[in-house]
């Protein structure tokens, strides 16, 4: 418990002293939790100081039963140029914890590294110091605890730590939290209080304590900005720029820029674009040297679609603030909507740099990645950590290395990432195979044989590796020599082996050319039609002969028993039906039916692929005998069907 | 049971108030500090330079047969009671540490001094021994101890008197500075008290630190001469300072600039 009795607190000598608080008597109960509110110099971080005791009071005193616990960074008011290790020691005795757990705790809750707590506090960064001192008021164990502002800081991640870390002390101990902000403390539970004019004003509840702190604050403000943001603060939006509103007709020549920025702000939020770009001109004429006016500018016409000028202004505003966050952010995204990958990505890289933020190092690898920028993309991810396991950064890597062919490192790089996500590995492997660079595969495959692949064994872009890797094999190698072939039959096996897959006997006889029977087929150039159409992949290239020409076959909306069909013109003899199935997506496929009419009316069922034995086959040949005019493909679901080539096949005597 | 509670809080206690000690000294005297070497090295520097000077005048020790150990018996205990009072002094400027109560406060400015005059008094006497000076083993220790106690008392009570005034008058702690170095003179640091003429024993006898310095020879010499010390005067003397000090801080807390 804390009792304060009588406490007098005043600053600067006697003829000019600032008093704090006059008689101050409060109690504070043990395990329960305070959240006092206070404006601006009410006296909120004194009262924080004086109850840790890190300030005297003038006269009274304060009563402590149980350690009070320093809040985050007062550290800063003991000593800033101690180091980490000699603060930790320090509090630790006066609190009565183990000096190497306390040390242990803060460098790992704050991850910081030991040589970074052997420098002087003073020379660390704004961010490490502010981690320091949530962790190290973490670590220190207390009957209370003592927040100013804040409970949490920082990036998502630490933030959650601190978070975590506070409900666990709040479940054991009692907690103050100051602030001058109104914002989601009723979820913590506990008491509020208002400390107001040296005194503190104590309410049942959080929420009750900043409904008064907010007419409170109406109360006090002053007419013009003040009350605006104070109505504001209140969730009273309208209330606030109608105040704006009739203050400047009333008192334009008094109001500064910041006022007829929140003016154009507030209508802009409303929607009153023309109107926010008449207080925003008014803003820019007051001070053309600011950069919010600008901004406001820049956000306008982004909203208005006209793209070029939100770029230029934006532009304006980083030639007088160059670090100014909102203004890089949308100069990034009218750049991604303008199609300027390669700009866009520097400012997303930018913003990643300067704020250590991941996803925005994403947004940027993705833009280079678009524009191709395979060094750039090196160049960005350069700075992170070998041992980081960012997946993302980890795939536009390795991506990166094999694109530029330099496979020794991608080797590598592909090695990380299958640290983090083996499959990630696999669709990497299958991109490369994609891209018929048989030369280099082979000795990947070999090298990243030893990677954890059994678990990928039945992974679709494993499979489809060894597939398309079989297919080169089967298509008779061409441009490829004896050894070369060996070396690919070799690599395959491996890669089977490491797998965990059956190694199978290859059929070294020649196997039939699918393709030479497909371009004789009797479907070739025959009307053919489709349920529907998908962008330019009409029914025509189902049965167009051009079986080895990639990107050529049709492809249907998504839809209830999509099908397409072709027209032999008379009743035929049929002898089968060659599938030419897209690799890509292979698995919509999985319902799929063919089926034979004479009279477009009915249809005779002839193959079922649902019981098709091998998954990932490219060609499938339905071997059927009989007389037909009308051939058709049919998915019995709801789905996409896409083809490369049916083809109907003559009889073979 | 509530005695070995008792005793374990007594422990702990006692464990932080050394390790506040420690890192009094250690903050005090870390980071190439020329100031504070300067500090630890002013008492035994300013004992070689009288010694010196005296002994190139010719001249014989006031009392006991080494110059350096009379000039040491009486310039370090005053530099115990001038440092004590020149750290004190600085009361409303200290930052103050968590978990530590004034009275702790308090002590942990005082103690590192006492300790680091009593080591140098130590290191002063084990040197003076090597030299084959008899006198350098205490005659009474218990005495010097006492006296070098009522000396950090008394120079507690001048630095709570002086962070009064220095409150309100800043200059005055250079005058303070000044006064003091020049003050010793008149403190039987460089003489023996009983062996002055009257006129300078009576003046000499109305100030307490005479009286400390004298008490700690007493306990350092065999044979010292005491006719002039006045127990009780040095203690309720003592006493006043220490009360009128704390007195004078607490009734200027409204009216003194806060920090």
């Amino acid at each position: 418990m804390i009792t304060v009795r009588r406490l007098n607190k005043h600053f600067g000598p006697f003829w000019d002293k600032r008093v704090v608080f006059e008689a101050l008597d409060a109690t504070f109960e043990d395990n329960q939790t305070y959240v006092i509110f206070g404006a601006r110099s009410s006296g909120k971080t004194t009262l924080l100081r004086l109850l840790c005791g890190l300030q005297t009071p003038t006269t009274g005193h304060v009563k402590r039963k149980g350690a009070v616990v320093i809040p985050p960074g007062g550290y800063r008011q003991i000593d800033p140029n101690k180091t980490g290790h000699e603060m930790a020691d320090l509090l630790s005795h006066l609190y009565g914890a183990h000096a190497k757990q306390v040390v242990s705790f803060v460098s790992q809750f704050a991850e910081l590294e030991d040589e970074l707590l052997r420098k002087p506090l003073s020379s660390l960064t704004a961010d490490q110091r502010s981690k320091y001192g949530f962790a190290l008021s973490y670590a220190l164990p207390g009957g209370f605890y003592l927040f100013d502002d804040a409970i949490a800081y920082g990036s998502s991640k630490f933030s959650q730590q601190c978070l975590d870390a506070f409900k666990t002390r709040q479940a054991e101990a009692g907690v103050i939290i100051v602030s001058r902000e109104v914002r989601t403390w009723a979820q913590l539970g506990g008491r509020g209080a208002i400390l107001h004019g040296g005194l503190l004003y104590f309410f049942e509840s959080v929420d009750e304590a900043a409904e008064h702190y907010r007419e409170l604050e109406l109360e006090n403000s002053e007419v013009g900005l003040p009350l605006a943001k104070a109505l504001l603060k209140a969730g009273h939006t309208r209330r606030a720029e109608q105040h704006l509103d009739e203050f400047l007709s009333e008192r334009s020549s008094e109001a500064d820029v910041e006022t007829f920025i929140l003016l154009a702000s507030l209508r802009m939020r409303a929607g009153r674009l023309p109107e926010a770009r008449e207080a925003a001109m008014a803003a820019l004429e007051r001070n053309s040297s600011s950069p919010d006016p600008w901004y406001l500018l820049a956000r306008l016409s982004q909203l208005e679609g006209r793209l070029e000028a939100a770029v230029a202004e934006a532009l304006r505003v980083l030639q007088v603030a160059p670090a100014h966050r909102e203004a890089r952010l949308l100069l990034a995204r009218c750049y991604d909507a303008l199609g300027m990958s390669e700009e866009s990505a520097d400012i997303w890289r930018g913003l990643a740099e300067a704020s250590g933020n991941r996803s925005f190092l994403h947004l940027a690898l993705s833009r280079y990645e678009k524009g191709s920028y395979w060094e750039r993309i090196l160049d960005a991810v350069a700075g992170v950590d070998a041992t980081d396991l960012d997946v993302r950064v980890l795939e536009l890597k390795a991506r990166a290395l094999l694109a530029l062919g330099r496979w020794r490192e991608a080797s590598e790089a592909l090695r990380d990432l299958g640290r983090a996500d083996m499959a990630k590995v696999g669709a990497e492997l299958y991109r490369l195979t994609r891209t018929d660079r048989w030369e280099e595969i082979v000795p990947l495959l070999n090298e990243l044989s030893d990677l954890d692949w059994p678990r990928q064994a039945h992974s679709r872009n494993v499979l489809l590796t060894i597939s398309f890797l079989e297919q080169r094999l089967a298509k008779g190698g061409e441009g490829m020599g004896a050894l070369e072939r060996a070396d690919l039959e070799q690599a395959i096996d491996t890669f089977r082996a490491a797998c965990g897959l059956a190694i199978e006997e290859r059929d070294t006889q020649e196997k039939p050319d699918h393709a030479a029977r497909a371009r004789t087929a009797l479907s070739v150039g025959k009307p053919s039609f489709a349920s529907s159409t998908l962008g330019e992949h009409d029914a025509r290239f189902g049965n167009d002969g051009a079986v080895l020409q990639r990107g050529k076959f049709f492809h249907t909306r998504k839809e209830a028993g999509p099908w397409w069909s072709v027209d032999l013109g008379e009743v035929t003899e049929i002898g089968g039906v060659l599938l030419f199935d897209r690799l890509e997506h292979r698995e919509r496929a999985d319902t799929l039916v063919v089926e034979v009419s004479r009279d477009d009316t009915e249809y005779e069922i002839i193959y079922e692929r649902a019981q098709s034995p091998d998954p990932v086959e490219e060609v499938t040949l339905v071997s059927w005998r009989g007389s037909a005019r009308y051939v058709r493909v049919r998915l019995q679901d709801t789905n996409y069907l896409h083809m490369r080539q049916v083809a109907v096949l003559a009889p073979v005597d | 049971m509530a005695l070995v509670d008792y005793t374990s809080a007594s422990s702990r206690w006692v464990s932080k108030m050394l390790f506040l000690c420690a890192h009094n000294i250690g903050d005090r005297y870390r980071r190439t500090n020329i100031a504070a070497i300067l500090a630890l090295l002013e008492p035994p520097g300013v004992v070689v330079l009288f010694a010196l000077s005296h002994t190139l005048l010719g001249g014989t020790p006031p009392f006991g047969q080494s110059m350096v150990l009379f000039y040491a018996s009486g310039i370090i205990p005053f530099y115990l009671f001038f440092h004590v009072s020149w750290r004190v002094r600085a009361w409303d400027y200290m930052r103050r540490l968590p978990q530590v109560n004034e009275f702790e406060f308090l002590l942990v400015q005082v103690i590192p001094e006492v300790l680091t005059k009593t080591a140098i008094l130590v290191i002063t006497d084990l040197g003076l021994l090597l030299f084959n000076v008899p006198d350098a083993i205490p005659a009474h220790p218990v005495r010097c101890v006492l006296a070098l106690m009522t000396l950090a008392v008394i120079g507690t009570g001048v630095g709570l008197i002086n962070a009064v005034i220095s409150a309100f008058f800043f200059a005055w702690l250079y005058i303070y500075a000044v006064v003091m170095r020049a003050w010793m003179a008149f403190s039987a640091v460089m003489f023996v008290v009983d062996l002055m003429p009257a006129n300078v024993r009576a003046i000499s006898v109305w100030i307490p630190i005479t009286h400390g310095i004298t008490w700690f020879r007493a306990g350092q010499y065999n044979g010292y001469p005491v006719d002039t010390f006045n127990f009780p005067f040095l203690m309720l003397s003592t006493g006043a300072l220490l009360l009128f000090g704390w007195v004078a801080l607490e009734a200027t807390q409204k009216v003194r600039p806060g920090r």
